[in-house]
């Protein structure tokens, strides 16, 4: 089952449901986890990213997540983050199939 | 009794019923004349069972989907004993404790009789520019309870057995600034109820009473089952998501709602929990505008190949917390909730739904954030004739769209909430409000990046002309936060921003055939140039003052480096993307060939590769 632009749940050899990279093969997590937690991560701010920032120069209130698929950089999810609500916060599970039928 | 439904019969009648929503809708536009009516599209007709339950709804702003239903309730509920409900009366109702979002969203609704009998109910709503709140045009960002907001009516009748009450209506419209302005829109929604109603009728004398009931009836059940069928064919699991807003028009304090999505076989739930407390200012949601908020995305992403009516709010659960934001207690204020937590609830659900879909397998349905929030300024005082005015502009209908797994998103397309609206007019506002459109464009890098881009969103300069008493305000956000989301390696779209121009030098400027088309441009001028907060309170204003909104674009959809390079430099000529984003986030190098600018395939090919490299040195697990 595909999940996302690059992500499939998939039975490894074992017989074990998985969350796999359609473009690499890379295995993050059995489909019970998040995959977020399993990729690499980056935060950058929008002044660094070189997008357009404000013109009047002032601060934003966030940093922008980038999840990676830690075997081929295939960019997985954009995710904003308020600094002064989600600093503390868990990562966001976005997805979370129920294989149990 | 439904075994005697003939199918040929039951169908004809449907698209009858439909058709005569549809044509009450164009009776309110020909007697109100509003532009939010006109050409913002913001009007609903419905049609309910005895009991409110909604039977069919034809609904230019999907936020009232569910149609007149709780006014309804509400009506029989408090008014059927005394005074008592009649054949030929007509009820207005704008409290978004009962029904609607805010107190421009005003309904009327009427019972319809048959044989001294009530069948059924018609109800009617349109927003409207001005409720005489403690800021013009209905939406004042700086109320801090429902009682600065305007006036709060609970079912006066506006008609009386067939008989127009000018008593009410005189008391009604002097409450307001624009008394013309509230008298035609009230009396366009009793023309599009007496149209619904006269066709009602026209099928019961047609069909029999006792077959359009039934097929009232099964046009509900129907709708129930194909949602539930529609559900089936997602599986089952639970999606999140999380948005965000800077303001609560008073601070500089964000706010969040927080959307979990779980559906299970053939219902599905909408749970906001770990959305913000509810705040002091005019942003906050109440449960009803809620359920509003949420039918949005259910009606134009989920459920937009169904019919919309009761049967769909039969297999959709929600858990809105009391107290928080999406659920506030009264008397908070709630003028904002539109723009501000409403879309919130929009984009979260919508990023639920749209995951779920493409998991369903339904790619031909899926497409990242729309419209994150952000209405156009709104003014009120004397205009270019000498008369009182109060409204606002609708340039945020034409935001861009999300990008699709297929497809970049529209460029300053629509907006979720309104998807058949109209772009504002430039001359009808010109003609209409003393203001003059110095231009309006698309905005260079407003959408979301990706392997398919967000639509673009819109950049509009503003000038006061023909006035010195005008008074101008803003309910936006999204300054320090993108108020929308990208999907799947997309990017979601570019900050908001708006600038407040006073005491300028543009009169003499124009003078001299030159007009300014873009904010760089306008920085040139004379004058006290800030950018404002993305609300503020009305401020006064005179001829020449300028404002500027830069609205948002859509959001994107893939990894940017997925993207055909041939696009990305066709965005660029076309000035969607400037070069620094061409180059840093596409990994697309431009070369000047023998025919123009032309991509280096190979050195975009080194950049895409060190691009990842970086990506994957600075990824941390």
């Amino acid at each position: 089952m595909k999940i996302s632009e690059y992500l499939e749940i998939s039975r490894d050899q074992t017989g074990k449901d998985v969350i796999r990279c359609l473009k690499c093969g890379y295995v993050f997590c059995s489909a019970q986890e998040n995959y977020k937690e399993h990729a690499l991560v980056f935060d950058d701010k929008l002044k660094d990213m070189n997008l357009r920032s404000l013109i009047s120069g002032e601060d934003t209130m966030v940093t922008y997540n980038h999840y990676i698929c830690p075997g081929c950089g295939v960019l997985l999810e954009v995710e904003s983050i308020c600094i002064d609500l989600n600093s503390n916060d868990p990562i966001l599970w976005d997805i979370q199939v129920d294989l149990s039928k | 009794m439904k075994q005697g439904l003939e199918t040929i019969r039951y169908e004809i009648f449907r698209r009858r019923l439909f058709n005569i929503l549809e044509e009450g809708r164009v009776a309110m536009g020909m007697v109100s004349g509003s532009p939010v009516v006109v050409e913002g599209g913001e009007t609903m007709c419905s049609f309910h069972t005895t009991d409110g339950n909604t039977i069919l709804v034809a609904a230019g702003i999907l936020l009232h989907a569910i149609g007149a239903r709780d006014f309804i309730r509400k009506a029989v509920e408090w008014y059927q004993e005394d005074p008592g409900i009649f054949d030929g009366d007509q009820l207005f109702f704008n409290d978004p404790y009962i029904g609607g979002q805010h107190l421009p969203d005003m309904v009327i609704i009427k019972p319809i009789f048959y044989k001294d009998k009530r069948i059924a109910w018609v109800g009617s709503i349109m927003h409207t520019g001005e409720t005489g709140g403690i800021e013009p045009g209905g939406m004042p960002s700086s109320s801090t309870d429902i009682f600065q907001e305007g006036i709060r009516i609970l079912g006066l009748k506006v008609m009386e057995r067939g008989q127009f009450r000018k008593d009410v209506f005189n008391t009604i419209t002097y409450q307001v600034r624009d008394p013309v302005l509230i008298g035609l829109d009230i009396k366009a929604k009793i023309a599009a109820n007496n149209v619904c109603a006269s066709g009602y009728l026209k099928l019961v004398e047609q069909y029999g009473v006792e077959f359009v009931t039934l097929a009232s009836q099964k046009l509900i059940d129907d709708v129930e089952i194909q949602a539930r069928a529609k559900l089936k064919t997602i599986p089952n699991g639970t999606w999140r998501s999380r948005l965000h807003q800077d303001t609560d028009g008073l601070t500089d304090k964000p706010f969040q709602v927080f959307c979990t999505m779980t559906k299970k076989d053939d219902e599905i739930t909408f749970d906001y929990t770990g959305s913000s407390p509810q705040n002091q200012g005019s942003i906050n949601s109440t449960y009803n505008a809620t359920w509003g908020s949420l039918f949005v995305p259910l009606c134009s992403q989920l459920f937009w190949d169904i019919p919309w009516n009761e049967g769909i709010s039969k297999v959709v659960n929600l858990i809105a917390p009391e107290g928080t934001v999406v659920n506030c207690r009264f008397p908070a204020a709630v003028a904002c909730s539109v723009p501000k937590v409403g879309t919130l609830v929009t984009e979260t659900s919508h990023e639920c739904i749209a995951k779920a879909l493409y998991a369903a397998g339904f790619t031909g349905d899926v497409n990242s954030g729309w419209y994150g929030g952000g209405a156009g300024p709104y003014f009120g005082g004397i205009n270019q004739y000498g008369n009182v005015c109060s409204g606002m502009i609708l340039d945020a209908f034409a935001s861009g769209l999300g990008a699709a797994p297929f497809r970049d998103g529209v460029d300053s397309g629509a907006e979720m909430m309104n998807p058949q609206s109209k772009v504002s007019d430039v001359e009808i506002v010109e003609l209409g409000y003393p203001l003059l459109y110095l231009y309006r464009k698309n905005l260079t890098d407003s959408g979301g990046l990706g392997k398919y881009h967000g639509g673009m969103g819109l950049e509009a300069a503003y000038m006061v002309y023909g006035t010195n008493n005008l008074q101008f305000g803003c309910t936006g956000v999204g300054k320090k936060v993108p108020t929308n989301f990208g999907m799947f390696g997309g990017y979601p779209c570019a900050l908001q921003e708006r600038f407040l121009i006073k005491n300028s030098n543009i009169l003499d400027v124009l003078k001299h055939s030159v007009v300014p088309t873009s904010v760089e441009e306008l920085m040139q001028l004379e004058g006290d140039f800030r950018s404002t907060p993305p609300s503020f309170k009305v401020t006064p204003v005179k001829e020449g003052d300028i404002f500027v909104s830069r609205l948002p674009g859509g959001g994107g959809y893939g990894d940017p480096l997925e993207r055909d390079p041939e696009r990305t430099l066709e965005d660029l000529t076309q000035g969607v993307i400037s070069p620094n984003v061409a180059l840093d986030r596409y990994g697309v190098v431009v070369e000047t060939g023998k025919s123009g600018l032309e991509v280096d395939y190979d050195a975009t090919k080194k950049k895409r590769e060190s691009l990842i490299k970086d990506r994957l040195g600075r990824g941390r697990k």
